[in-house]
């Protein structure tokens, strides 16, 4: 009896403790880890757009960037982002950012696709959320395939919206189509699957985009 | 927690140790009986931070900072835990340390919380936490403990550390981020970056380590 | 024969243990009984109850590989030999070595090993990666585990599977078409230089996107592949000639064609959209190639004769598996390791039935 007393006792004010500690710690942290979530998705859209991040920025400041360059507006269903900087006195926006998602090979992958103000060509690419095969699908978060978009469009030479991303069969076979880059040797299931988002948001970009551009 | 409390804990605890007992305590922890080499524990965080050298830092840190603290608390509570219900009490603490150190990494260091990924929390579930908790700490006085525990997280640590150079090396080309073989001519190994290569990396380190040992023992028995 | 044999025993006391050289003992040993045949018996494992010792195994193996060799120099020109003295060389080196530091005859395991593996390579892999390939396999697959004999997994395979998975890009980047007739390559160069580096799919990539190669072609083997797998007619004859010496289990080998082919048929019924029909799978990739040759590895596989049913419906059935419903096109590679894990516990689970039978009746 005495011994239940004990352990009733004991693990009451064990709980108590344990319980507010850790209360104490999320509090006290919070706010900090809020604005690095915030800011992690933010930074990505800003690094896609081209503006200029300083180094080793705060997240308040970035965030303070993100809202003082970027307007958010929304063409048909998809939301975008336009980079208009602040400085600018014409008020046109410079790039125009448009995220997309889908599954990937282990967990689902989100980034955003950065365009030319004609909403065709594009500006820049970021996945800021992936977990693919590290070394094999991981190599989209890499430089070399994110540089491979500059500059390519979501229509092909003929004129039909859609992205694609090729299995470059040896150097005779390369991407050489306006919409199309090469895939990741290796990795076909994440490049077929990042194929497939882009292309996604390349054709409802491309129907909405009579709305926006005039 | 409070001054009674240590003073009761280490007076009901064992003789006193003696220097010999924290060095032997201490080199047991980071070698003799090291928790990766020895006892092949914590393998599942093992194999998911070696792949970059950073990461294995980083982790072998954060282990060192769990065990010490755990270790600390259990030890110190040793005379007060109800024997029937250690095992939960143990977890217990080990837990909330575990999510406090996780939400300071998450306000404090983004990045590296983002690469470790679930793998901070799931400090909760290494078996060296529980295992220096269960088998070292609930028998011993808390400075010792402490030293036990460190020592442990220093024997993860080196041993992390060690596998994620070859692993990074040759499955990256690259140590701490830096390039060491350049891809122009370097061709990189992608089995060192998957599971398999922490397992035969891991593996071929104990055989070194054992055939090590193996050999100072006949030199000893001479 | 008398004059060398002469030179040989000059020689001999400074390889004795005691010797001068006796750490190169192995050397020697191999050397006499490489040229002389000296009547000995086998020490290790396998042991054999007929005059089938292990030395004679491995040359009907061998022999048995040849059709399958020649196609391949036929296909894919004079690289194939090339790749086989790198893999001869290289992994020949680490088995010395170990032979040496254990103080054992070296054996002549690897002999086959080392002939095989060329076999199941792409033809455009670079010959540095053949090296790289063929020591782990021998190293981590066999070496560790105590040599020729005590070897859990195929060594060859080991070896393959590392290049596929730590170099996959180079390693599907690597397949080349084949030469035709009247010469095939025979009349090229050493080298698969630029002019003939056009990497080709191998059907069953092909496949998945709905081009089936004829099976004409797949049956006489000018398509793209590995070097030793193309041809089926070639494979039939070398196989079909193991089976007569016995030397390759039947029931190793029909039991993994018989569980490829039946579960292909079943999971056709089920899924016709993503499973290949029967004879296009079964004479693509290294089906054929891998029941007849690699399966059938007395040391990986298991002893009994029913382990022997299990462990190749196993194989068929993982294989059919993987091809039909995973990332990857080909699957006999994972399916035999795979069922070289369960080799051991197949027999162990058969062995103790069975004498709980004999228990029981007594």
């Amino acid at each position: 009896m005495k011994n239940s007393v004990h352990v009733l006792v004991f693990s009451g004010i064990l709980a108590m403790v344990c319980a507010i500690l850790l209360y104490a710690v999320t509090q006290f942290t919070e706010p900090l880890r809020k604005i690095n979530e915030e800011t992690d998705k933010d930074r990505n859209f800003l690094s896609a757009l081209g503006v200029p991040i300083p180094k080793n920025v705060k997240p308040r400041e970035l965030l303070n960037i993100f809202e003082k360059n970027v307007k958010i507006k929304k063409i048909g269903k998809i939301t975008i982002y336009e980079y208009i900087p602040e400085t600018s006195k014409s008020g046109k926006p410079i790039a125009i950012a448009v995220p997309f998602s889908g599954p990937g090979f282990w967990a689902p992958i989100k980034g955003v696709l950065a365009f030319e103000p004609d909403l065709l060509t594009i500006r820049g690419i970021r996945f800021y959320q992936q977990e693919e095969t590290p070394g094999l699908g991981g190599e989209i978060a890499s430089k070399w395939f994110q540089d491979e978009f500059k500059g390519k469009k979501i229509v092909s030479k003929n004129g039909e919206p859609g992205f694609r991303i090729v299995k470059s069969g040896g150097k005779s076979k390369k991407a050489n189509d306006t919409n199309a880059v090469d895939a990741i040797t290796g990795a076909t299931r994440t490049s077929e699957r990042v194929e497939r988002m882009l292309d996604k948001v390349a054709k409802e970009l491309y129907k909405e985009r009579k709305n926006y551009v005039r | 927690m409070s001054d009674s409390a240590v003073g009761l804990a280490t007076g009901s605890g064992t003789t006193k140790p003696n220097k010999k007992k924290y060095l032997e305590t201490f080199l047991g922890g980071v070698y003799n009986t090291n928790p990766v080499t020895v006892q092949v524990l914590g393998i599942c965080i093992f194999l998911a931070v070696t792949i970059r050298v950073q990461n294995a830092i980083v982790m072998g840190l954060a282990l060192i900072v769990v065990l010490t603290g755990t270790n600390l608390f259990v030890s110190l509570l040793r005379a007060y835990i109800p024997r029937r219900i250690r095992m939960i009490v143990e977890v217990a603490i080990i837990a909330t340390f575990v999510i406090i150190l996780d939400q300071l990494l998450r306000a404090y260091y983004w990045e590296m919380s983002k690469q470790l990924g679930p793998y901070v929390a799931l400090i909760i579930t290494n078996c060296i936490v529980m295992g220096r908790a269960e088998a070292f700490a609930m028998q011993n006085p808390p400075l010792i403990s402490m030293v036990d525990g460190a020592a442990n997280g220093i024997g993860y640590l080196w041993i992390l550390v060690a596998v994620s150079l070859v692993r990074e090396l040759i499955g990256s080309g690259t140590i701490l981020g830096y390039t060491i073989l350049s891809t122009s001519w370097y061709e990189r190994n992608i089995l060192f970056l998957l599971a398999p290569g922490a397992f035969i990396t891991g593996g071929l380190l104990i055989w070194v380590i054992n055939a090590i040992n193996l050999s100072t023992n006949k030199e000893d028995a001479k | 024969m008398k004059y060398p044999k002469s030179i040989l025993d000059k020689f001999r006391p400074s390889f004795e243990p005691g010797g001068k050289l006796s750490f190169f003992k192995p050397i020697f040993d191999a050397l006499d009984y490489f040229l002389f045949l000296a009547p000995r018996t086998t020490k290790n494992p396998p042991f054999g109850r007929d005059p089938l010792d292990v030395k004679r195994y491995m040359s009907l193996v061998i022999l048995g590989l040849v059709p399958s060799f020649l196609a391949a120099l036929y296909f894919f020109g004079w690289r194939v030999l090339l790749i086989l003295i790198v893999s001869y060389i290289a992994g020949g080196s680490v088995e010395v070595l170990f032979a040496l530091i254990r103080k054992e005859e070296i054996n002549e395991g690897f002999l086959v090993t080392g002939f095989i593996y060329p076999l199941i390579l792409p033809p455009g892999i670079p010959l540095w990666m053949v090296a790289v390939g063929i020591v782990f396999g021998v190293f981590i697959g066999k070496e560790i585990f105590g040599g020729t004999g005590r070897n859990v997994f195929n060594p060859a395979l080991i070896g393959r599977l590392f290049l596929a998975l730590g170099y996959p890009a180079a390693m599907t980047g690597s397949w080349v078409k084949p030469g035709w007739l009247p010469w095939g390559k025979l009349l090229s160069s050493f080298t698969i230089g630029p002019p003939d580096a056009v990497t080709s799919a191998s059907p069953l990539v092909l496949a998945k996107s709905g081009q089936f190669t004829p099976l004409f072609n797949l049956f006489v083997g000018n398509v793209s592949g590995s070097l030793g797998e193309t041809s089926a007619i070639a494979i039939l004859l070398g196989g079909l000639f193991l089976l007569i010496v016995g030397v390759a289990s039947y029931r190793t080998v029909f039991s993994v064609l018989l569980s490829f082919v039946g579960f292909n048929v079943l999971l056709r019924l089920v899924a016709p959209s993503v499973v290949n029909p029967v004879l296009f799978n079964l004479l693509s990739g290294g089906i054929l190639f891998g029941s007849f040759f690699m399966a059938t590895d007395p040391v990986s596989s298991p002893v009994t004769q029913a382990g022997k049913w299990t462990y190749g419906i196993i194989i068929g059935l993982v294989t059919i598996l993987i091809r039909s419903f995973s990332g990857f096109v080909e699957g006999m590679m994972f399916a035999i390791l795979f069922g070289n894990i369960c080799a051991p516990i197949i027999d162990e689970v058969i062995i103790r039935t069975k004498m709980r039978r004999y228990a029981r009746e007594e």
